[in-house]
């Protein structure tokens, strides 16, 4: 093609690439997500909470984890469990909320240099953790592992996956509990531990054989198993649910006091209950 | 007389609208010297480049040795050459340019040595030994080892004849040989030519060295705009030129 | 203010441990296999741009438009999770494991930087050439293998170098689908004892050494290149030598 006639092409490209910036832009709204609380557009500064200052409480999360958190399809909106409570926290604290989408492996590195105020990413609570940030205990969860549909490997319980290629997502305590198993129990026969940025494409290397079985939190093998139409399937280990905190730094006392009263208050006032029972996961209350 | 080493009929030639060629009618005979003559763009380049095909004609035929340029002849019509035997048909006429076209990556042995080694499949040790002695004619037998960009223009040229005679071709194509180079390194290479001529080689030369054109080629053909203008035996040319673009050609060349 | 909390003794721990050294085993694994794959499979790719067949130019034209618009993340997502999830034959599962798909992916994407690549070196090398090597009596493929590419080489071993070093790190994006390689070696590692200036430090160290490394060996075959030149570079290797070989009095 003689290059005179490329001429002709530019303006119906550019027309496209307009086009296609218009369509992006214009959201298409479907309506609000069912969310539990409404906390205030502009929220107000919280005297004494330094971090609250600007009116806004800022969340650092892996929005990649549903039902926990995740991206509503189609969207920029966010929506989950954790969105849940942290919007009813901000609700009772008369501060808007913003969501800032980090990846889980830095989380704690990011909080520390006041990316934003409070990590709230189904975090749980560790020692090793503790010895970094605070913690605001808010939901009682144990493991889940996902395996291809059939449980070929006749997994029951974690011990199990000694010597099976198993998916994690970088900086879990699924994949510290894969370590401690490999120094242990599985010392003769290794786990092959396969580690991914965010946990879809864990999953994703378990739907494509690479990999045994995927070892995440309960509620999120629960779901993916419910949306794999039958690919995939839980296997729930032995119970041994570990609490999940909002991440604070050290420093952050006033903001910890602040929120610890805010979700003693939600508890009492059952929003706590309404999102619980809105995500099914009622079972993953605090005792 | 013989038929002609080479014999180009009716060649037309044009580049995109404009035309180069336009009915060149032109025969060479074996062991004969030609020189062409013509003010630039009169298509001389064109014409040399179309006898070993590295331009292809949009009309007549070009035959060299009896063979047609670029096509066969199969059962009355003409079907294309495939590569392999437009390389063949090449490889009998060499060609000498005007900016030499060494391999800059190889010593003046290894040019002269390549063609024969990979396209004759002649055995190393006895292109190196053919090698050697062209060198030795053209009087570089001390540059063996040099690579191109340690000679002279001079002597860059000698080794792009004595590899293209590397070769063994019949006929020899000159590109305004000696126009790039300094003057007093023209006298070398037109020596080279000369030897050459005394050997027989049929040689179609383009240049403006009147003096090599009278002292030894047979023929000068005067070509203008695409056309051959005048030709004749070199002395009475240069002498009696009939036409009056040949008159003004010379008057600026002698 | 933030208190400095960097510990040079972990930078140390790590510095040489060997889940570090097999990741950096593993990053120039597969760099160096991918590179090679690029290499040949560009320097073919030119040679079909530069054909004056509009079927064989067309056909290397789209590989390289199409290979050179993707990021290579998507082309690793898309040659290991899409194929894997396509083909769900055993035999095939069995065998296109990550680090094939790794080291394939990013050989055919590098193929089309490397076409381009070398593409422009061939047509830096003037028309003559192939005149005198065509009267010759050479044909196409004969004049390019031993009259054009060589002289096309000085031209194209620099930016290969580039690649070569950008191949080095793009290596870290095969995370994407689990493979690890120095970056996600310390990243890992990382995530574990939060100790992430450290570790990446290690990282840095190592991604310096080899890179370092290997531009000594680039500048030298530049040298090495120049044959027949009047002005052959003088590298750091080179002026070493030529000290050390003067003391022995060589």
């Amino acid at each position: 093609m003689s290059m005179r006639y490329l001429r002709f092409f530019i303006f119906p490209a550019f027309l496209l690439v307009a086009a296609a910036f218009i369509y992006a832009a214009c959201d298409g709204d479907d309506g609000v997500p069912a969310f539990i609380c409404s906390p205030p557009e502009t929220g107000t500064a919280v005297e004494g909470v330094p971090e609250l200052g600007d009116g806004v409480l800022q969340v650092g999360s892996d929005i990649a984890y549903p039902p926990l958190e995740f991206i509503i399809e189609g969207t920029e909106t966010a929506d989950g469990v954790d969105v849940d409570i942290a919007r009813c926290l901000a609700e009772e604290l008369g501060v808007s909320v913003e969501f800032l989408n980090t990846g889980f492996d830095g989380i704690e590195a990011a909080l520390n240099t006041e990316e934003f105020d409070i990590v709230m990413s189904a975090m749980t609570i560790t020692p090793e953790r503790s010895a970094q940030i605070d913690f605001v205990p808010y939901l009682s969860v144990g493991v889940g592992i996902l395996v291809e549909a059939g449980n070929p490997d006749g997994i029951q319980e974690v011990e199990d996956l000694c010597g099976l290629t198993v998916a994690v997502q970088l900086g879990t305590i699924q994949q510290d509990q894969l370590e401690d198993l490999n120094a242990g129990a599985c010392a003769d026969s290794n786990v092959n531990i396969v580690t991914f940025d965010t946990n879809p494409l864990a999953v994703e290397d378990l739907r494509t054989g690479g990999s045994d079985a995927n070892f995440s939190d309960l509620p999120v093998a629960f779901l993916d198993a419910q949306q794999s139409g039958g690919e995939l399937e839980l296997v729930e280990p032995a119970p041994n649910p570990q609490p999940y905190g909002i991440g604070l730094r050290k420093a952050s006392d006033a903001l910890q006091a602040s929120l610890e009263e805010a979700f003693q208050a939600i508890r009492d006032g059952g929003q706590y209950d309404d999102i619980l029972a809105r995500w099914e996961l009622e079972f993953t209350a605090l005792p | 007389m013989n038929e002609g080493l080479v014999r180009c009929i009716d060649i037309h030639k044009r580049f995109g609208k404009l035309e180069v060629l336009r009915g060149i009618n032109l025969e060479v005979g074996r062991g004969e010297v030609v020189v062409i003559i013509g003010p630039s763009g009169s298509g001389k380049t064109t014409l040399l480049r179309c006898i070993n095909h590295l331009e292809v004609v949009d009309k007549g035929r070009i035959y060299v040795d009896g063979e047609l340029m670029g096509y066969q002849e199969v059962n009355g019509h003409l079907k294309e050459d495939s590569e392999r035997e437009v390389a063949r048909k090449r490889a009998s006429i060499g060609m000498v340019f005007q900016r030499f076209n060494l391999f800059p990556h190889l010593t003046a042995l290894g040019n002269v040595i390549e063609a024969p080694i990979q396209v004759k499949k002649v055995p190393r040790k006895e292109a190196d030994a053919m090698g050697r002695e062209l060198l030795a004619k053209v009087g570089l037998a001390d540059k063996l080892q040099a690579y191109p960009a340690q000679l002279s223009g001079g002597q860059q040229q000698r080794v792009a004849i004595a590899r293209a005679l590397a070769m063994q071709p019949k006929l020899m194509l000159f590109d305004e040989p000696t126009s790039a180079l300094d003057p007093e390194l023209v006298g070398e290479v037109l020596e080279a030519m000369r030897a050459l001529a005394l050997d027989g080689m049929t040689m179609i030369v383009v240049t403006h060295e009147m003096g090599f054109a009278r002292e030894v080629a047979e023929r000068i053909i005067f070509m203008d705009e695409g056309v051959i203008v005048e030709e004749g035996l070199s002395k009475e040319l240069i002498a009696n030129p009939q036409h009056q673009r040949t008159q003004t050609f010379l008057s600026k060349v002698l | 203010m933030l208190a400095i909390r960097f510990d040079l003794d972990t930078v140390g721990d790590f510095l040489f441990d060997p889940i570090i050294l097999e990741a950096l085993r593993e990053t120039l694994y597969i760099a160096l296999l991918a590179m090679v794959l690029g290499i040949a499979l560009g320097v073919i790719l030119a040679v079909m741009r530069v054909s004056r067949n509009p079927l064989v130019s067309g056909m290397a034209g789209l590989y390289v438009w199409f290979w050179r618009a993707t990021p290579v993340v998507l082309q690793l997502l898309l040659m290991y999770f899409g194929l894997r999830q396509l083909i769900e034959n055993d035999f095939f599962r069995d065998n296109w494991t990550r680090w094939r798909a790794a080291v394939i992916t990013f050989g055919l994407n590098e193929a089309a930087y490397m076409a381009e690549i070398a593409r422009a070196g061939i047509l830096s090398v003037e028309s003559g050439q192939m005149d005198a090597a065509k009267s010759l009596g050479m044909t196409n493929l004969q004049a390019m293998r031993r009259v054009i590419l060589p002289q096309a080489l000085r031209v194209i071993v620099p930016p290969t170098g580039n690649e070569f070093v950008a191949m080095l790190k793009n290596t870290s994006v095969a995370f994407a689908i689990g493979v690890v390689e120095l970056l996600n070696a310390a990243k890992i590692q990382a995530a574990r004892n939060f100790r992430v200036m450290e570790l990446y430090t290690v990282a840095a160290f190592w991604y310096l050494v080899v890179v370092s490394a290997f531009s000594v060996l680039q500048a030298e075959l530049e040298r090495r290149l120049a044959v027949g030149e009047r002005e052959r570079p003088e590298t750091l290797l080179s002026r070493a030598m030529a000290v050390l070989g003067g003391r022995r009095g060589i």
